[in-house]
């Protein structure tokens, strides 16, 4: 493109940009950035950032009465506006990814086995292995077998709650009969009537 | 752990499924009774004097269902219906036999 062409055209943006190329507009009013026109070998170059740029092939005919370039701009531009939602929307995914793989790093899991239940009249008669999972700040105390589980802000908050829980279970089960209780509850009443046993 | 189920979904999932208050009085739980025709078929409990958002993970396992599934229990996409579809106390949903109105038409 020739100097009196460019400065033609800088002119036409400058002057009326509005009706000369709503493509870009859509960029200059994204983010308020400006938009630069340049030349680069034989084509023209139009920036946006200081890393971004659309090149447009000088085979296409720059004449500025046409609207093939506006057409092509319109594209562009909407295709790199498209393209940043994705960059922020998989940014975003990625930050929450990186939440949960910290979470999952402090999540501990162990074992312990529950020998007492006192100060209430029942005894355990045989040790519950209660698994502990917790991330420091939220804790959850559960016996597998029973599918029996409490949550806690500490270990021994949880394992307190668990041992509510159980006896809450227990008295609510005993109660029952066979014919009143669905297959979990009746699954549950299994194993905890072998475990848990009332001491008066 | 991850505090998916606080106090509060707790208590949406208490509302949803439709449980009944059975705890007894010096508990620091209250505990929520599930019934279908007559039978228990789920129980857990909610700590009571705890904040909104303290953890209730310990929910979905009681109900023994995926903690999505929990979530979505609480926050209204899922029914006691599907509840009770999940632990095949109900028949599952099938799909329509009916052909679509194309191929009737032999289009």
């Amino acid at each position: 493109m020739s100097d009196s062409s460019m400065t033609a055209f800088r002119q036409l943006i400058e002057t009326n940009p509005i009706s000369w190329d709503p493509g870009v507009l859509a960029m200059q009013n994204y983010d308020n950035l400006p938009m630069g026109i340049g030349q680069l070998s034989s084509g023209m170059v139009v920036n946006r950032y200081d890393s971004m740029s659309i090149y447009i092939n000088p085979s296409i005919s720059l004449g500025f009465t046409q609207f093939a370039i506006t057409e092509h701009l319109q594209k562009w531009s909407l295709t790199i506006l498209s393209l940043e939602n994705n960059i922020r929307s998989l940014t975003k995914e990625m930050d929450e990814l990186k939440d949960e793989i910290r979470q999952l790093c402090k999540t501990r899991t162990f074992v312990v086995p529950l020998s007492t239940l006192s100060p209430a009249p029942y005894q355990i008669t045989q040790q519950i292995p209660v698994t502990i999972e917790g991330d420091g700040e939220e804790f959850t105390a559960t016996f597998t077998e029973a599918n029996i589980s409490a949550s806690g802000e500490t270990e021994a908050d949880a394992i307190a709650n668990f041992k509510d829980s159980l006896l809450s279970c227990y008295q609510l089960l005993e109660k029952k009969t066979p014919d009143q209780l669905g297959p979990l509850p009746t699954r549950q009443w299994t194993v905890i009537k072998g475990v848990v046993k009332r001491t008066e | 752990m991850a505090r998916i189920i606080t106090k509060e979904r707790a208590l949406q999932i208490v509302k949803k499924l439709g449980a009944i208050d059975e705890s007894k009085p010096n508990s620091v739980h209250q505990e929520w009774c599930v019934y279908y025709n007559g039978q228990l078929v789920a129980n857990f409990g909610v700590r009571r004097g705890s904040s909104w958002d303290a953890g209730h993970d310990h929910v979905q396992k009681a109900l023994d269902v995926s903690t999505g599934f929990a979530k979505e229990l609480a926050i209204c996409t899922k029914s006691r219906d599907d509840f009770l579809r999940k632990r095949r106390l109900l028949p599952p949903l099938t799909e329509s036999l009916e052909l679509p109105e194309s191929i009737q038409d032999g289009r």
